[in-house]
């Protein structure tokens, strides 16, 4: 008896300094080597961004000038700083630029557009971000190129390299050879938020919420926008008016055995509905989400159903609770199937994250707009489609503290509207700051 | 969207300076901060990160992004102090979440820069199992399966990680892995594609660049690599991996007084081995004797604070000693040392080399044949060969090598190449 | 306890990276530093540089003239007054070596720099050049009063949350003052000796310099923290203390047990020194600490159920003598297989309390290691363990006289009887407590 007994102990120790062992590893973390650089082996770099692949924000709106068409803006590469000389900013030669419109809600493209560009040959020129494009355009299992040799205007870089800039812009519009008109180049970007305070909404400055005085982060930065503009005749299913939109990304898979250059597209980003990839999916599968389609948005249902943002809307605002946390249809149905009740723009069951317009629905007229769409009374306006002055960020708050369901709070984030004034025409987004003239981080004007 | 934000965020510290209080930066923004963070001011989101964590120490999304944007200052000042940074930040947000996905890799990320290729895989696989469909855990098994010599693993993990997602991440790795099976035009092509997925990051760009040169550099196209260097430094002043890079180039180029000044103000920034070695024998080609033999002896110091770190790098300094015929005996133990811990075909080069430098190239043979085993088309590992060969008394195997090497890039080694021409027209 | 534990594992912490090397910005930082005040009514500059081991070879290569060195410094330093940029010149200047890494030295120079007369309240504007683009902690403060983060380039700040200052440009204002003109360091403060250390427990092997009275405060803080220490929950003094009382041991057998447990608590840290800086090379320990817990408690589980076996067999015995011989008292002696608290018995449990978790310990060894410190480390581990012995012999002997009292007694009785049962479930209960603590972290 002693002496197994005394095996049983030493087994014991044994196994309990393995585990001090491991509890003292965890201690002296750090402790090796940092004097050294040690790299003879190629570190290359692990996480980057890839900006000239990034969907920034996607719109889908009637034409207000031009009812019988409807406009699609897809933006790119966030936060182009005008003064970032030399770091001009171009679409990439080696990606692909993708725009979709689901005609019959099965979350599968009815067409699609896809977006090629070149440097221009006077490349060489450092600052000629001039780019000829091509467009292609895929629809009932045949694609077709529907526009070739277009050109972007170049960036605004200041009135000695780019003067008369408005005029240059204009010369970047073209007809394509299935009538719809485009647009391809640097704009100003036309989301407005105040970042500092979205999802901290602890800080929604002095209580501002929708009334201003927030502080525009994205004030005086540019994107590059496609925009189309395209007879609602082409989109419009003849049954319920209503045409998903969403915008991807992709890039080229290559494999270390095959030595080519070329290989199947892979996509790498996609955007239909504003914040999904920031605040809905999580980490773990970011990579995942961005590669997918809609068509199999299902397996992400229970992320829009159980938004972390209300739980956190529940752990800052108990007095304002209860917030709902789980099983929200209500926002299943506004990013997944879009709404039946109120007949907006409902496509049918399949859970698929696009950007859902009722063509039918005229657009409103600009007295009357309001800037929180559909949840204030302006059925033109987010989550029908989306205008680029939509208010999403506090629309999405209000919607998420429950607006749909009876919940009604006056959130918002105290930025109501665009640092600049967004044009009445096509491409609708404004121009570019130039280099010269930025201004970054606006103060937007307090209102009652 | 939201890292326009973040980039946004970057130009207020700028404009409002250290004294003006920052504004918070919601967990939210940090989400899209680790993937965005090598496109901004590093800086700048770093002194915002530090902020948010003093404010709220165990916000995981802070502590993880924060271990990553120390990472990247490594990669773009060469300041080692931030690893151990890195390391605490990042195992702290693994003591809030054990199984956090940017912790695990970015730690994983951590060992591979400190040479510790197997705790390196085992934090990769962990990675994995936590996130199969995310591209950059494939990233970090493989470069560890690489030096570890497990190629086909390694180029498993690569393939998949660009069928993930095609980005400067992927492409750099499926191009060193071509370089290694000797598809050197593939490897290049694979890395101009690198090169455009990395435009907007200053420092991944310039990481590129300077890879494409370094390619070029490998079959002799000099004045190419020196006009990629030159791309790498416009993107990102004062670069090391630039200006060593230039620095070659140069050399290559028959440039020996600016390869001199551009390698000694890498050496200035980062004193890594290889870069104090080149300068030295930059010194010796213009017959600056006694300026070669202090970069030399400084390797030997460099050599002490490596070994008083821990710090695994006997592959390099091995290299050296064998280059210099330095106690070739005691070079062999290092070579062992360094080949025990990266067994891959770097591994078997040094190791030879360092043996038949110590005359010892029955020995050599075995392990400069398997440094060739992937069909590499590396001038230098061609010349080991080749003078293994002559060693054995095999005069035409070694000439065929010796042609090899030279045919691939006459101007491969400042110290050698003129020893493979004359053994080839021998 | 629990404090003091944090306090150190904390020290560890921050010291460890440090540890890695003598200079902890790493071996090749060039390091600036700039005091611009005003004394004697004129502007002085105090300037530091503090060049770690690589740039020192480097500079003593090529023979190191520090009247040179002044000369460079005050050129690179760029002071306007009033916007008219105004010459400095070196009037002092203090020159040292300190040991640094792998036999290698840092070196450490000190400029004072004498400038213009101030007679009235001045803007001044500062901009150190001097080796521009070499990494290295920058920073420039205004004022001989105000506090330098890095204490003028002798403790560098460890926090996790702190980036290398990089400060080369400074404005202000300046006033008169006839305060006296800056002196430099000399001695140990030149030598820089606190700047690889760090407070705490951890600090005292840092000492560059070890005085005897050093020593001695450091052995009988580290005795008094080993014997405070046993006394912070899980500590296997439990298990000892029951297992004492269970076995009916004798006072010389607590005693025995003391020894034991100082022995090999100070060859089990030491022992898993050697192991952990094995081990951290291979696996991941954070994902083996929670398996390495859960293995750790079912350990404690099946010596409590050993403990427990050995008693019922004890009971069944004594039951069996009862029922045999009615009068036989006392030890089973004639049962030798079972010595109560014989040699072994004692070992055994003596190992499971000196080897049981005691991270802080191994902390200060491991830093000792890392600091090159060893033989000090160890000695202070000695002295740690024998105070944890102390603690637990006293446990023991408490347990073992309250058990004799009970005896004195004469109590054959039920009390008697039940604690050494008693004693092997509070055993199997403190290693299902620990289990099931570790249990949801293991995933």
């Amino acid at each position: 008896m002693g002496r197994p007994r005394v095996r049983t102990i030493a087994a014991a120790v044994v196994l309990t300094a393995a585990a001090l062992a491991a509890t003292a590893a965890v201690a002296v973390r750090g402790g090796g080597p940092q004097a050294a650089t040690a790299s003879s082996h190629r570190e290359a770099p692990l996480i980057s961004q890839d900006p000239t692949a990034d969907n920034t924000d996607l719109y889908a709106f009637v034409s207000p000038d031009k009812p019988s068409t409807a406009t699609i803006v897809s933006n790119w590469i966030p936060g182009e700083d005008p003064a970032a000389g030399p770091n001009y900013y171009t679409f990439s030669q080696t990606a692909r630029y993708d725009i979709y419109a689901d005609k019959n809600g099965d979350g599968k493209p009815d067409i699609a557009w896809y977006f090629r560009f070149k440097n221009l040959p006077s490349q060489f020129f450092l600052g000629n971000t001039q780019q000829s494009y091509t467009v292609t355009k895929a629809e009932n299992g045949k694609s077709s190129v529907v526009g070739h040799g277009l050109l972007t205007p170049p960036d605004n870089i200041g009135p000695r390299s780019t003067p008369n800039y408005d005029a240059l812009a204009a010369k970047g519009i073209h007809t394509l050879g299935d009538g719809s008109t485009v647009f391809a180049g640097q704009r100003d970007d036309p989301f407005f938020a105040d970042v500092g305070a979205i999802f901290d909404l602890v800080a929604i400055r002095e209580g501002t919420g929708a009334t201003g005085g927030g502080k525009d982060f994205l004030a005086g930065y540019a994107v590059h926008s496609i925009a189309l503009q395209i007879p609602k005749s082409q989109l419009d299913n003849g049954s319920n008016h209503v045409v998903g939109v969403w915008s991807a990304t992709d890039r080229q898979q290559v494999s270390v055995r095959n030595g080519k250059a070329h290989g199947a597209w892979v996509q790498v980003s996609r955007i239909g509905n504003p914040l999904i990839n920031e605040v809905v999916i999580p980490t773990n599968l970011k990579d995942h989400w961005n590669a997918t389609s809609p068509a199999q948005d299902k397996q992400f249902e229970k992320y829009y159903s159980s938004p972390i943002l209300a739980a956190v809307l529940q752990k800052l605002y108990p007095q304002f609770g209860p917030f709902k946390q789980t099983g929200r249809t209500d926002l299943v149905a506004v990013l997944g199937t879009g709404l039946a009740s109120p007949k907006l723009n409902y496509t049918g069951a399949t859970f698929a994250d696009e950007l859902r317009l009722n063509l039918s629905i005229a657009p409103t007229p600009a007295n009357k707009v309001s800037d929180l769409g559909v949840i204030g009374g302006d059925l033109a306006g987010y989550p029908n489609g989306r205008r680029l002055n939509d208010d999403v960020i506090d629309i999405s708050e209000r919607v998420v503290a429950g607006e749909l369901v009876g919940h009604k709070l006056p959130l918002g984030d105290g930025v109501d509207g665009n640092d600049v004034k967004n044009l009445g025409v096509f491409p609708y987004v404004a121009a570019p700051f130039s280099g010269y003239a930025d201004t970054h981080g606006g103060l937007n004007p307090k209102h009652s | 969207m939201l890292a326009a934000a973040v980039l946004t965020l970057g130009g207020a510290f700028r404009s409002g300076g250290a004294a003006a209080a920052p504004d918070r930066l919601p967990a939210g923004v940090v989400d899209e901060l680790q993937r965005g963070f090598a496109a901004g001011d590093t800086e700048a989101e770093v002194a915002g990160l530090q902020g948010e964590l003093r404010l709220r120490p165990r916000d995981v999304k802070a502590l993880e992004t924060l271990g990553l944007a120390y990472l990247q200052r490594v990669r773009e000042t060469g300041d080692a102090s931030y690893y151990p940074k890195a390391d605490g930040v990042l195992h702290e947000a693994l003591a809030v979440q054990p199984r956090d996905l940017i912790a695990t890799a970015g730690l994983g990320q951590l060992a591979l820069a400190r040479h510790q290729f197997h705790r390196a895989l085992a934090l990769g696989l962990r990675a994995r199992s936590i996130s199969p469909t995310t591209a950059g855990v494939y990233g970090v098994i493989g470069d560890a399966e690489i030096e570890l010599g497990h190629y086909p693993q390694a180029f498993a993990a690569f393939d998949r990680m660009t069928a993930l997602k095609p980005s400067v991440a992927s492409y750099a790795r499926v191009s060193y892995a071509r370089e290694l099976i000797g598809d050197t035009a593939g490897a290049a092509r694979a890395m101009a594609l690198a090169s455009s997925a990395a435009v907007g990051t200053r420092e991944a760009y310039a990481w590129t660049r300077v890879q494409l040169g370094l390619l070029q550099l490998s079959i002799g196209h000099a004045a190419a690599a020196a006009r990629n260097m030159r791309v790498a430094l416009a993107a990102f002043p004062d670069y090391p991996y630039g200006l060593d890079g230039l620095a070659q180039s140069e050399a290559a180029l028959g440039n020996l007084r600016r390869a001199r000044t551009l390698e000694t103000q890498a050496v200035a920034r980062v004193p890594l081995p290889q870069y104090v070695s080149f300068l030295g024998d930059v010194d010796a080609a213009l017959g600056r004797h006694a300026a070669a033999a202090k970069q030399y002896a400084l390797i030997g110091v460099i050599e002490q604070l490596l070994a008083a770190n821990g710090v695994r790098n006997d592959l390099d300094i091995a290299l050296f000693d064998a280059d210099h015929g330095h106690d070739p005996a005691r070079t062999v133990v290092l070579a062992r040392k360094g080949y025990a811990e990266r067994p891959s075909i770097v591994g078997d080069d040094v190791l030879g080399w360092a043996l038949a430098r110590d005359g010892r190239c029955t020995e050599a043979l075995p392990y400069s044949n398997r440094a060739l085993r992937l069909g590499t088309k590396d001038a230098l590992k061609f010349f080991h060969r080749g003078y293994v060969a002559a060693c054995l008394g095999r005069g035409a195997e070694a000439r065929t090598y010796y042609r090899r090497a030279l045919a691939v890039n006459p101007h491969f080694s400042i110290l050698w190449a003129p020893v493979a021409q004359k053994g080839a027209s021998s | 306890m629990k404090k003091l534990l944090v306090v150190l594992v904390a020290a560890a912490a921050l010291l460890a990276p440090a540890a890695a090397s003598a200079h902890p910005l790493g071996n090749f930082t060039i390091n600036r530093f700039a005091r611009v005040e005003v004394a004697d009514h004129r502007l002085y500059v105090r300037y530091v540089l503090d060049l770690a081991e690589i740039p020192t070879y480097q500079a003593r290569q090529d023979g190191v003239d520090p009247a040179v060195y002044a000369r460079r410094v005050a050129r690179g330093l760029h002071v306007t007054v009033d916007g008219r940029e105004v010459s400095l010149r070196p009037v002092a200047h203090a020159l040292a070596f300190p040991r640094g890494v792998a036999g290698l030295h840092t070196m450490r120079l000190e400029v004072t720099l004498r400038g213009p007369v101030v007679d009235r309240s001045e803007s001044i504007a500062v901009g150190d050049t001097n080796y521009a683009g070499r990494i290295g902690w920058k920073e420039i403060v205004v004022g001989a009063g105000t506090r330098s983060v890095s204490d003028e380039l002798r403790a560098y700040p460890k926090s996790l949350l702190q980036s290398p200052l990089d400060v080369t440009r400074v404005r202000a204002t300046v006033s008169p003052s006839d305060a006296p003109v800056p002196q430099l360091s000399a001695g140990r403060s030149l030598e820089a000796p606190d700047r690889v250390a760090d407070g705490g427990f951890t600090r005292l092997i840092g000492e560059r310099h070890l005085s005897v009275l050093v020593i001695l405060v450091s052995l009988a803080a580290a005795l008094f923290w080993g014997a405070a220490h046993a006394l912070s929950p899980g500590h296997g003094k439990t298990i000892v203390t029951a297992y004492l009382v269970g076995r009916r041991g004798t006072p010389r057998d607590a005693a025995v047990l003391g020894l034991i447990v100082t022995v090999t608590h100070t060859i089990g840290v030491f022992a898993l020194g050697l192991v952990t800086l094995a081990l951290s090379q291979w696996i991941v320990p954070d994902t083996l600490y929670p398996w390495m817990n859960v293995i750790a408690g079912v350990s404690v589980v099946a010596i409590g159920a050993a403990v427990m076996r050995a008693r019922l067999r004890d009971w069944l015995h004594e039951r069996a003598h009862r029922h045999g011989h009615a009068h036989h008292h006392g030890h089973d002696h004639d049962h030798a297989p079972e010595p109560g608290t014989g040699f072994r018995g004692l070992l055994a449990v003596g190992i499971s309390g000196g080897a049981l978790p005691c991270p802080s310990a191994l902390v200060v060894l491991l830093a000792a290691i890392s600091l090159h410190r060893v033989a000090f480390g160890l000695v202070l581990i000695v002295a740690f363990s024998l105070g944890l012995a102390l603690t637990i012999t006293g446990i023991g002997l408490v347990a073992v006289l309250a058990r004799s009292a009970f005896s004195r007694r004469s109590f054959d009785g039920l009390a008697l009887r039940l604690l050494p049962a008693l004693s092997a479930v509070v055993i199997v209960v403190a290693g299902v407590a620990m289990t099931v603590h570790a249990l949801p972290k293991v995933r």
